[in-house]
């Protein structure tokens, strides 16, 4: 990820950034493609999303606010209306014609198990085979759900006989509800598996090549390379990339929560260190290329109104104590600890108090860390997540911690997403609910850490020791794909703060984001780490854990997010707000 | 160094590099196939897989997008928030 301009030594041996803007920047310089690729896919997506809603979404959910209203007010719990009336609200551009069409010419390999030729393709008897085992389930899931929901009404009703004024009664409703909700979650669950149907995946994903190839292809060409040789190269890239989702969609890798990261950075270092890289390869192992476009799609996934989604005490926990540990951890990487590399340190830091990978990728490209520096801060947090999502769920259980404060804790220190989900979802629908969105609030602050560290980096540590840095200079500096993250983040909440929570839900988060953003990210995220597995040697790896300090430095990072976070969720959910936690 | 000697040392090369990435491959089939499935097994790991398979959760993703539940959990808060039941 290093890279500057133009670089010259001074006579004490310091480099220093002596940079230019020019016009031609816009299509000359890779960060400027980022920003015009990401941006026009993201218009795509609001084009296809905003132009295709699901059917009579106003009605649908002015219906659903109506009954919300009158129950809220109707019974001190949230009743069987309740749950059926946010049920009729999850609404879906992506579960629209085109929202389907889109996900089928860009679906990555398919989950599986025992035979990985399952992820490619399914011919229609074992599909059908699939199918009868499936809905059998879902019939008896069905029936469960059934039984539920209907001794669910009767002790509400029981409840609402008495007024809603006998504490027995309406305990036992609620217990009711939450065993409705617990069967109505594992029918649809079934419901979803009853629709298999056989597959083959392959052409989607070569035509998905194609495009892929060609989509980044301009870029190169207008940056003055080989379009030719950019695309022959990329079809290698692609397949490890399409092997490392297959890896990660193995049913046993999920659990482990070991996902395409991992399998794409090793999968390239296995093919670097081994046969070695063909040379002409060599064009399209374009890890800044890739992650600078990945990285504005992902600003279009942070939305600023996010982070009122559980009130105030979720900003306490996930944007105070977070840019806390950040900042502690750094310090203390480079007072304490002496990291060799700064870079090193804000991209373990970053990982390690915000969320994992993704703040991983964004910090260390923008502060320009080096490829291997962001491959070992990957590397430990994904083996910390997989540590902490079995450790402490188990922990929390045993010492018998209410589900918000645990959900909470976990929300806020373990760093990937996905293991976040399954450690919530161990010990209850609270602490998964809790959990995730304090996450979710999480997951927010890495626009606004990736812009303060560029900024950090090129006012203050890519400069000679007290040397004052003009503003022009930070400008010409400045990682300017950020910009584009930062405004496709500003951009994309500002459209779905106008549409309010429920429409932007339908077509913002369920369109544009999920059926756009998301998928070509992922492919965007999975292409450069295989580019950096690809580009990097064993040796240089080992270099930059000498002496265990990343290690150190994570571990006790993490100790502190840990400390502080528990005393935060503590505190802001049984000591000042109460009152949500009794709502959750 | 004749030319038998340095074509002998470049097949040696090719095959020492195949056997590594042969090595790797095992090591990877071992690990998905044999080692990670037994390990799930255990009392420790047993019940978050459970957890995991119940929900179908998405445990290797990296961002709130790409995992389901997140989406479950925002609407649940939302709503939550914007229409709690009234006090008893």
């Amino acid at each position: 990820m290093e890279g500057k301009s133009q670089v010259n030594q001074s006579q004490n041996d310091v480099v220093i950034d002596r940079c230019a803007s020019k016009l031609s920047d816009l299509w000359e310089k890779e960060d400027y493609w980022a920003i015009w690729l990401g941006f026009a896919m993201l218009l795509v997506g609001l084009f296809i999303y905003l132009s295709n809603p699901p059917a009579a979404l106003h009605q649908k959910i002015d219906k659903a606010n109506e009954t919300l209203a009158v129950e809220s007010t109707r019974a001190p719990f949230k009743t069987v209306a309740w749950y059926k009336a946010v049920d009729a609200k999850k609404l879906k551009a992506t579960s629209t014609p085109i929202g389907k069409k889109v996900k089928l010419y860009t679906h990555k390999p398919h989950g599986w198990s025992g035979n990985p030729l399952n992820a490619f393709m399914m011919d229609k008897p074992a599909a059908e085979a699939k199918k009868r085992k499936a809905v059998a389930k879902y019939e008896a899931a069905k029936t469960k759900e059934t039984a539920a929901l209907k001794a669910a009404k009767t002790a509400e009703t029981a409840a609402a006989g008495a007024g809603f004024t006998s504490e027995t009664l309406n305990a036992e409703a609620v217990k009711a509800i939450d065993v409705w909700r617990d069967t109505h979650m594992k029918a649809s669950k079934a419901k979803k598996k009853a629709k298999a149907k056989p597959y083959n995946q392959i052409p989607y994903l070569i035509g998905l090549s194609i495009f892929l190839a060609i989509f980044f292809g301009i870029g190169k060409k207008a940056m003055g390379n080989s379009m030719t040789k950019f695309m022959v190269g990329f079809g290698f890239v692609f397949l490890i990339a399409v092997l490392s989702y297959t890896a990660s969609t193995n049913v046993t890798m999920k659990h482990f929560g070991i996902g395409y990261a991992a399998w794409a950075i090793l999968f390239g270092l296995i093919v670097s260190n081994t046969i070695g890289t063909p040379k002409w390869v060599m064009p399209a192992v374009q890890t800044e290329y890739y992650i600078k476009t990945g990285l504005v799609l992902l600003g279009a996934e942070i939305l600023f109104g996010k982070i009122l989604s559980i009130g105030v005490p979720g900003i306490f926990v996930a944007w105070v104590v977070t840019p806390t540990v950040l900042i502690a951890t750094y310090i203390f990487g480079q007072k304490i600890v002496k990291m060799p590399s700064k870079t090193l340190n804000i991209t373990i830091s970053a990982d390690m108090s915000v969320c994992g990978v993704s703040a991983a990728i964004a910090t260390a490209a923008a502060c320009r860390a080096k490829k291997e520096e962001l491959t070992l801060a990957v590397g430990l947090s994904l083996v910390f997540t997989s540590i902490m999502m079995i450790l402490m769920p188990a922990f929390i259980k045993a010492v018998g911690m209410p589900q918000v404060l645990g959900g909470a804790w976990m929300g806020g220190t373990i760093d990937a997403t996905g293991a976040v989900a399954a450690a919530g979802a161990f010990l209850g629908d609270k602490a998964l609910y809790v959990a995730a969105t304090v996450k979710m609030i999480q997951n927010v602050l890495i626009g606004v850490i990736a812009f303060c560290v560029a900024v950090y980096w090129c006012a203050k540590v890519d400069c000679v020791p007290g040397e004052r840095v003009s503003k022009m200079e930070i400008w010409h500096r400045f990682p300017k794909f950020v910009i584009g993250f930062i405004a496709a983040s500003i951009v994309f909440s500002l459209i779905a703060q106008s549409m309010g929570n429920d429409v932007s839900y339908a077509l913002i988060d369920h369109g544009a984001i999920r059926g756009m953003s998301k998928i070509f990210r992922g492919w965007f995220f999975c292409l450069a780490f295989v580019s950096i597995g690809l580009a990097t040697n064993f040796r240089d790896l080992k270099h930059q854990f000498a002496g265990g300090k990343p290690l150190i430095l994570y571990v006790c990072g993490q100790s502190l997010n840990l400390i502080l976070t528990l005393l935060m969720a503590y505190i802001m959910f049984y000591k000042v707000f109460p009152e949500i936690t009794a709502r959750i | 160094m004749d030319s038998s000697m340095l074509s002998s040392k470049k097949t040696a090369d090719v095959v020492k590099r195949l056997a590594g990435l042969f090595a790797c491959i095992l090591a990877i089939v071992l690990f998905m196939f044999y080692i990670c499935p037994a390990l799930e097994q255990t009392p420790v790991l047993k019940p978050i897989v459970q957890a995991i398979d119940k929900r179908g959760i998405n445990a290797n993703m990296y961002f709130y997008t790409e995992v389901e539940e997140f989406s479950e959990a925002n609407i649940n808060m939302n709503n939550t928030m914007a229409y709690p039941p009234r006090s008893p």
